[in-house]
């Protein structure tokens, strides 16, 4: 909502500077978002008169001149023709700065011109910011105080005030609105709005059907003015227009535009002679064309409010006039619609349609219903001064009175919502001065809001409206307890969430957060379900569904990465992947990858690529913040398609599959264009949390052994397919007290081996808590380890 | 008695010549072993008068004591030298790089890191941290907020659609929901933040469509409006760790408040870098208000009576004002310098007490 401040002028007599005005404005709510500050933007331009005129000894086309700024003379240079003896100027003085923010913005500096000292610039309109361009230096007109800021001098529809209008005040959707919103708090004189009462002189006779008088349109109102002529808008308009961004057309339609913003009440003008007919106000039916002002054809749905002749719908109501019933300079019968149409549907067809526009912006926010007749008037007033003619009567078909809404609102209300008593004297003025009837009891009010507040309905409303009056400044800050602290700020899964987290960075894998998107392309590249989750309204078919894993969004990073920065990369992310559109069809995940090298080049390790063990160690350690060892974990080779393979798989716990890894295939990361061997995993936290259980805060107490402790190293030769993850839990379950740890230390397949089997060697350590082993009962366990490892998995010890 | 002397100055000489550990020994060996020359001297005492062996023993030990004083100086210079050499030979160039295993390269997103800044402070103020889905249906986004279908408040919102058309699924446009699902699910009083993933339809230099928000709730009988100025008052001076901080608050509008205020901090913009705490241009950094009834019987909420207020605010921008990113889009870009410079070390505390 952007208004000159002449406008407002119109309403609202104050004296004070337009910065301190904006701050009121935002302090009531009305946001300003910009505004023209003239002592701002010229400061260091004043207001000037030029004394004498000499020629410059060293240039033909300079001249010398005394300027008087008020306090003392001074020299400037100036190029301009137009300069006189005793023209008053605006002079630009050591200091200001021409064209702020443009690319060819300077400041001015004393410098030589032609060797001579010039102590300033006389300024030309479009030096100025006045306008566009200009031929020589602004003759300001005697009125103006020498010395003065040059802001001063600007005339008030000049400086404009940009508000952001939040969508409950439609009331400020009007330069009077915002007048009396000013006033009620306590800012200047409002000077009251006054309507006119303009005797027809003849009889408007008119064949008009309103066909949703209780629905979407309860009042439709017209009056036809005959004999007029559409010319131009005054400069006046023209001037008041151009700084408040309203578009200059012809004297009609700038007349509803007018009272639109002055007023908040949208009007439509249409050329008489054009309607073909009886005029209809009915909803469209689907497939109806409509031909708008804005030269485009629209095509209509169901239940969007229009205005129609015999022929032809005529207007898209409340949204957006018809180009074929438009008014233009030779229209001689102008008819003036005011209606109240249904907030709801307005806002239907103009998001349906795509149409924004300043009568649809008030319609859906809600106008005073009581302003229909009164708008009429006001046209009819302007249009008869500017364009002549003969009105006639209004015509209505519908008559929309709203209930007033009674609120009830105790004194005491206000202290409890707000934490400060306001005095109730108060509390009435200001009701009053917003337009609302109040009747007071002894404790407590009864309000009626005016027509023009349809956002207040209940007292919640009234204790608002009464704290940006008072002012929010105003109410202290008062300090409080949370009353119901439960003890805990956190659950499990926050707790583990942030375990994981830190143990994944110290373990030099950096945490990306990725959209919750992802790419269709990729989706189907790596998502087993055929089912995408497609968003309806995407904003680029790179982000057209959600992710059903973390890997793709992180195998694109890799990808970005790669081009510009590292081939050696390790990242993760946690975070909700989606199963379904359903709320709560998501799940908590975490994934790792790793691509390229370990280690960067360098003089003390060999390179080595990251592998299928380096990521199950980064996963072992996702288990120990769940309180698992690697021991509890088991694998099958059952994976996702996306891997290699053979060197790949699913986690388990017991026979639950809880997350995948593994090498990416080969053919993926060609995808993504991933010249690096790259591994990953995923872990299913949300699965996760079903095992886990919170630890009790006092630790278990700890035994350690005293008794020396001994190793035995065993080798055997195994099918390939057995897991060596097998071997280990049988050999643990032998003695599950003394030996304490199983290591492998080799695995080899080659040479020496039959095909389709491995060596694999293993390190067991032997100690008991209570007493030094003797040597056959080491040899007894080790003996029993090789037979049953030899039973299970039929492997003979090398 | 003469030879002794010579024995002695001829031992000491030899000790103090020797060049290497052995042939210290072989010296020990010579005087001192089983066959060595006192050995055989001490053999020739037994025929000695008293008086002679006495002498000749004093004289002995005197010997004995010297020689192995000596030995030992000898020894302990000699093993000195051994090691100085040795170590002379394994000299490096110092000046060659570390072998790094770079853990302190890799960084929390600072998105993260903010997040568990904010936990920890509404934590200490008695808040417990609650979740909600990332889809949602029209109701607990919309309708139970106060935000009826055609609402103008709608269209502020940009919003993600899933599922069938007029289904009403949506991807959340702001943490609000939450409110609705704590209201539902928990007993009053009740005092819950819910910081996640928020998602609009939308995306420029200041708009992604996908980013971050922290809702607050806090209800009870008796709740007002200058606790909610208390309560942010307090969390900003916290969180940006500056007292000289000064919250302006402004009417403003949401539905599902009223009163409503948006929140501004002092700040001075220099050359693009904004100074918090000091000049006098404003800053927005959240929404709040007085948790409006319709809200509490939209939720099902049956106690009569109850106030409460409730906050949202944007965690980028948070991130950005504290931290100084300049453009909000690089958050999701992944850029892994960019993370390693705006990240955080997992050794870095989100916990205000160690500020």
């Amino acid at each position: 909502m952007k208004f000159t401040l002449g406008w407002l002028r119109d309403y609202l007599e104050f004296d004070l500077p337009v910065s301190e005005l904006c701050e009121r404005l935002t302090s009531i709510g009305l946001e300003v978002e910009d505004f023209f500050d003239p002592q701002k933007k010229y400061k260091n331009f004043v207001i000037a008169q030029i004394k004498e005129i000499n020629s410059h000894p060293n240039a033909d086309k300079l001249k010398l001149c005394k300027v008087f700024d008020g306090k003392k003379e001074l020299e400037i240079v100036c190029g301009a023709s137009n300069v006189k003896k005793n023209m008053f100027v605006a002079l630009a003085k050591e200091g200001a700065i021409i064209k702020p923010g443009e690319k060819n913005q300077f400041q001015i500096q004393k410098n030589k011109i032609r060797g001579i000292e010039s102590n300033g610039m006389l300024c030309s309109e479009e030096e100025l910011g006045l306008s566009e361009s200009s031929d020589g230096i602004m003759e300001l007109d005697g009125s103006c105080n020498l010395g003065e800021n040059f802001g001063n001098y600007l005339n008030e529809e000049e400086l404009f005030i940009d508000i952001s209008l939040t969508p409950n005040r439609a009331d400020c959707a009007s330069v009077y609105g915002i007048a009396r919103d000013l006033n009620a708090s306590g800012l200047g004189k409002l000077k009251q709005k006054i309507i006119p009462n303009i005797k027809p002189d003849f009889e408007t006779k008119l064949d008009l059907e309103n066909r949703l008088k209780d629905s979407g349109c309860p009042q439709f109102s017209v009056r036809l003015i005959k004999d007029v002529e559409n010319i131009n808008s005054s400069n006046f308009i023209v001037k008041r227009f151009k700084n408040s961004d309203l578009k200059v057309i012809s004297a009609l339609v700038d007349t509803t535009n007018f009272i639109n913003i002055d007023y908040c009440r949208p009007l439509h003008v249409f050329d008489y002679d054009k309607i073909e007919g009886k005029i209809v106000i009915r909803y469209s039916k689907k497939g109806e064309k409509f031909f708008g002002l804005d030269d485009c054809e629209y095509t209509l749905d169901d239940g969007m409010i229009v205005i129609c002749d015999d022929k032809k719908i005529i207007s898209l109501a409340g949204v957006l006039g018809g180009k074929e019933t438009a008014c233009d300079e030779k229209t001689k019968n102008v008819l003036i619609e005011s209606a109240f149409f249904n907030p709801d549907d307005i806002a239907f067809a103009g998001r349906k349609l795509n149409i924004i526009s300043d009568a649809r912006y008030r319609f859906e926010r809600g106008i005073d219903p009581d302003s229909v007749i009164p708008g009429l008037e006001l046209a009819t007033e302007m249009i008869l001064k500017t364009c002549g003619g003969k009105s006639g009567t209004i015509v209505s078909d519908g008559i929309f009175k709203r209930e007033p809404n009674r609120i009830n609102v105790d004194i005491i209300n206000f202290a409890e919502v707000l934490g400060i008593s306001i005095d109730k004297k108060f509390i009435i003025e200001k009701l009053k001065m917003l337009g609302c009837s109040v009747e007071s009891k002894n404790h407590s009010l009864v309000v009626l809001p005016p027509t023009w507040r349809s956002d207040i309905k209940i007292k919640e409303d009234l204790i608002e409206e009464i704290a940006r009056l008072y002012g929010y400044e105003k109410i202290p800050s008062k300090e409080m307890e949370i009353s119901k602290n439960l003890g805990r700020t956190t659950n499990e899964i926050q707790k583990i969430r942030k375990k994981i987290r830190t143990l994944l960075v110290s373990r030099n894998i950096t945490e990306i957060i990725s959209w919750s998107f992802a790419n269709e392309k990729i989706e189907k590249l790596l998502s087993a379900k055929s089912d995408i989750i497609k968003i309806q309204n995407p904003i680029s078919t790179e982000l057209s569904c959600l992710r059903s894993n973390l890997v793709g969004n992180l195998l694109t990073v890799i990808k970005n990465n790669t081009k510009k920065y590292s081939k050696n990369i390790s990242i993760f992310e946690l975070g909700p992947i989606f199963t379904g559109c359903k709320p709560g069809e998501q799940k908590d995940f975490v994934s790792v990858i790793r691509s390229g090298n370990s280690y960067q080049k360098n003089w003390l390790e060999k390179n080595k690529s990251f592998d299928l063990f380096d990521i199950k160690a980064d996963f072992n350690a996702v288990f120990k913040v769940f309180g698992f060892n690697s021991s509890q974990i088991s694998f099958s080779k059952q994976s996702k398609d996306f891997y290699h393979p053979g060197k790949s798989g699913s986690i388990l716990i017991g026979k639950e599959s809880i997350g995948f890894f593994g090498e990416i295939h080969p053919e993926v990361l060609d995808f993504f264009s991933i010249k690096e061997k790259t591994v990953a995993f995923e872990i299913n936290l949300t699965k996760m949390m079903n095992y886990h259980k919170p630890k009790n805060i006092s630790k278990k107490e700890i035994k350690v052994s005293q008794y020396q402790s001994s190793s035995r190293d065993f080798s055997f030769e195994i099918k390939q397919e057995i897991f060596a993850s097998d071997l280990i839990s049988t050999i643990r379950k032998i003695d599950k007290e003394l030996i304490k740890e199983v290591l492998v230390f080799d695995n080899y397949d080659g040479d020496n081996i039959k095909s389709g089997y491995r060596a694999i060697a293993l390190s067991v350590t032997i100690q008991s808590d209570h007493k030094t082993l003797k040597d056959d009962e080491i040899n007894d366990i080790s003996e029993k380890i090789v037979n049953q490892i030899n039973i299970k998995f039929d492997a003979k010890q090398r | 008695m003469d030879n002794y002397d010579k024995l002695i100055q001829s031992a000491m000489v030899e000790v103090d010549s020797s060049t290497s550990l052995d042939q210290l020994e072989n010296i020990r060996i010579k005087y001192f072993g089983k066959n060595g020359i006192i050995n055989q001297e001490l053999k020739l005492i037994s025929k000695l008068s008293d008086e002679e062996k006495r002498l000749k023993g004093t004289e002995l030990n005197k010997f004995k004591s010297s020689f192995f004083t000596a030995v030992e100086i000898k020894k302990s210079q000699l093993k000195a030298f051994q090691i100085n050499k040795k170590l002379s030979e394994e000299s490096v160039d110092i000046s060659l790089p570390a072998r790094e295993t770079e853990f302190t390269e890799s960084k929390l997103h600072p998105i993260t890191f903010t997040i568990n800044e904010i936990i920890s402070i509404l934590g200490s103020m008695g808040l417990t941290y609650e979740e909600g889905p990332d889809v949602e249906d029209d109701f607990h986004n919309f309708t139970a907020l106060n935000i009826p279908k055609n609402h103008p408040a709608r269209q502020m919102h940009d919003t993600f659609y899933l599922g069938e058309k007029d289904e009403g699924i949506v991807l959340r446009t702001h943490t609000s929901p939450v409110q609705i699902r704590c209201l539902r699910n928990k007993t009053i009083p009740l005092g819950v933040f819910a910081p996640g993933r928020t998602y609009r339809c939308d995306s420029d230099i200041t708009h992604t469509p996908m980013f971050h928000q922290v809702e607050g709730l806090v209800v009870d009988k008796e709740i007002s409006f200058a606790n909610l100025k208390w309560f942010l008052e307090k969390f900003c001076k916290t969180f940006f760790n500056n007292d000289d901080l000064v919250l302006r608050f402004r009417p403003s509008y949401f539905p599902f408040t009223e009163p409503s205020a948006e929140v501004d901090i002092n700040c001075r913009i220099e050359s693009g870098k904004v100074h918090l705490g000091q000049g006098d241009q404003w800053m927005e950094i959240l929404g709040c208000g007085m948790v409006h009834p319709n809200v509490f019987k939209m939720s099902g909420v049956k106690e009569k009576n109850l106030k409460g207020f409730a906050f949202g605010m944007g965690i980028e921008r948070l991130a950005m004002l504290k931290y100084g990113m300049p453009d909000l889009r690089n958050f999701f870009e992944s850029d892994l310098r960019w993370l390693k410079h705006y990240g955080f070390s997992f050794f870095e505390t989100s916990d205000l007490s160690w500020r």
